[in-house]
Formats: C-alpha cells, structure tokens, sequence
C-alpha cells in the first residue's frame, strides 16, 4: 500500500513523471516496485481500479449549503453581509 | 502542576491533485498537531495524508446519503472542536482550498475564536486555480462571475453575459433537501431554462473536473448549453459559461477619463 501511495505521491511533485510518456513511466513504476496490477491501472488511466483496489467505497467531498438568510430587523446592511460572512 | 497546554486550530488544504499542490506550511502543521481531522473526496488522498501523522482521523464517517449536510457539517465541527478544548493542537486537513465551498472549516475557525482558542486557515489550491490553468481562463481579461448552482437557481442574479459565469457545484445542482450528492435531468433542465434567460441554448459551455490523481486528465466536457441534462454530472463537477456577448463600452466615461488623460 505504502509503496503505491508514495509514488503517486512522488509523481504528483515531480514535472519529469507527470508529463513523462507511458514506457518511462512504466519504468519508474516497475523500478519503484509497484504491484504489476496497480502499475497496469496507473498507466492505464484507471483511477477506478485503483481506489477500488486500495481505497474501496463511497468517499464525499464537502459541500457549501444555502441556508436562506434570516430576515434582518434593522435592515442594516452591514450586518447582514458580516451575517452571511459568518454563515458561509 | 501544569496547566495543560491551549487547544488550537489550524483548517489547511492540501489541494486538487495528490502531491502536486500540498504547500509546506500546510504540510508543517499536519506533522506537527497532536491530532489530524481528514475530510477529502478521495480515498487516496486520504491514505496520503495518513502517511504525514499517526493520528488521522477521517470525518468521512459523518457523511451519508439522504442525511442532511448541515448535521453532517456540524458534527465534524464539534468533533474538531472538542479535541481544541481537550487542549490539543488540531489541524483539519480538506481537500483544495480549505474555505472556498466548504462550510464546516469556517464554521470550526468562527466557533473557536469565539471560544478563546487559536485558530487560522491556511489557503490551498482550489478547483478554481486549476480550472483557470486547465481552461485557458484569465478572469482578468473579460471578467468571471462565480456562483454556486442552486443559490443561482434559487435567486435572481444580476449576470453579465460578457464575462465568464462559473457554476460550482453544479454535480447537486437545486437539491431543496440538503441531504442529496446527486442532480438529476429534471433539476438540470430548470438550470438550462434560468441560463437561457441569458445565453443562446446553442452556447458551448464546459464541464470541468480538476485532476485528483497525478495520472489523470481532468475533465472537460464541452457540449451545447440545452444538452446539459444529458450528460452524467458527479459531485466535483462544475460548470464554465463563457461570455456570449462582447464588452459594452461606456462612452461618457471614456470621455470623461480621456479629457483627465490631456490635462494630467
């Protein structure tokens, strides 16, 4: 797992890998000792495989939800966008 | 005896793509808190930031289909909240840039300040940032209005159709119930009808997606506007409206600066 990780993230901060066509990056994948299936998926573009293989599952990504401003009794406003400054 | 040491916040982004956008400073304040909160959409990403602490904690687990957002956020939040009151150095880890559409960091930075506690944001790289670099966008050029997609639909918006019109969170585009991570065609179909208030239904839009993994390209679909509620739309998607229309020139203020340019 540790090892996968790694290169990705290696790869994530390295200009050479990210734009590196597929048989260097078979290379550094096969010299990093990535497991022959998770190497395939990489350098197939298969993100799927991937994280159904070491990160199975529904993942969410937080959200910004609208809450309907309250109503303001003294119009003011300044205090309604200090009010959904602090709400947002 | 010693008084136990003061709980602080600290809510960091670690960007759209894994390794690519982590800034040092975010970095330094996940290896050095006492205990890390992890809410990021990827699975893998999460299991990178395991490897920067031994004591990550995901808040995925607050999450669940059908229940509504808000008690989700609110949970993660008191869930920060109560390892800064125990005295610990917290850092909530979440995906992009920890304050642009994402509630529950801002609200966790709010209620701790309120209660005496140190608390600070660290910026990321957002969607935005990389949508510009992916795109080809400069919003200096002609201007970029942003929204997020349901208050759009919810509310009148002054648009101008000169500039570009982004669309966040398009992928859960007039959800009423705050508890669904999906749109549908109907929902989209209404989005069409409120855009076409403004734009031709022939107009080129683009859905985009940042890329998570360093493997991947990102997304970008571009299709007519009235095909929108054809396409399949995820959680991560947005949309890019480009202008339809050129600039309106003012020309009493054109004259106006022209005649303050001959006498300066």
């Amino acid at each position: 797992m540790s090892n996968i990780i790694d290169f990705l993230a290696r790869m994530g901060a390295s200009a050479t890998l990210r734009t590196s066509g597929k048989a260097d990056l078979a290379n550094a994948l096969t010299a990093s000792d990535v497991e022959p299936t998770l190497a395939a998926a990489i350098l197939a573009g298969d993100d799927a495989a991937l994280r159904d293989r070491l990160a199975p599952g529904k993942f969410f990504g937080i959200q910004l939800d609208q809450d309907e401003p309250e109503e303001q009794d003294d119009g003011d406003e300044e205090s309604s966008v200090r009010f959904a400054q602090r709400r947002a | 005896m010693t008084e136990a040491a003061p709980g602080s916040l600290a809510c960091v982004g670690v960007g759209m793509t894994l390794g690519s956008h982590l800034t040092p400073l975010a970095r330094s304040h996940i290896e050095s808190a006492d205990v890390v909160f992890v809410a990021v959409s990827d699975g893998l990403v999460e299991q990178w930031v395991r490897q920067m602490h031994a004591d990550v904690r995901s808040l995925q687990g607050f999450y669940a289909d059908d229940k509504p957002r808000q008690a989700t956020y609110r949970e993660m939040v008191d869930t920060m909240l109560a390892e800064v009151r125990a005295g610990r150095k917290v850092c909530g880890v979440f995906y992009g840039h920890p304050g642009v559409f994402a509630q529950a960091p801002h609200e966790a930075i709010a209620r701790a300040r309120e209660e005496g506690y140190a608390a600070r944001m660290e910026p990321g790289v957002s969607s935005e940032d990389c949508l510009y670099a992916d795109l080809g966008i400069d919003p200096g050029r002609v201007g970029c209005q942003h929204f997020e997609a349901t208050q759009f639909m919810l509310n009148r918006r002054i648009v101008d159709p000169s500039a570009w019109l982004i669309l966040w969170q398009v992928g859960i585009a007039g959800d009423l119930s705050g508890g669904r991570f999906e749109t549908d065609p109907a929902r989209l179909a209404l989005l069409v009808e409120v855009l076409a208030r403004h734009y031709p239904e022939t107009h080129e839009v683009a859905v985009y997606r940042a890329a998570t993994l360093p493997f991947q390209e990102p997304r970008i679909e571009r299709l007519p506007l009235a095909e929108l509620p054809r396409i399949a739309l995820g959680m991560s998607d947005t949309l890019a409206v480009p202008p339809c229309r050129a600039l309106e020139p003012d020309p009493i203020v054109r004259e106006r600066l022209a005649a303050l340019n001959t006498q300066t």
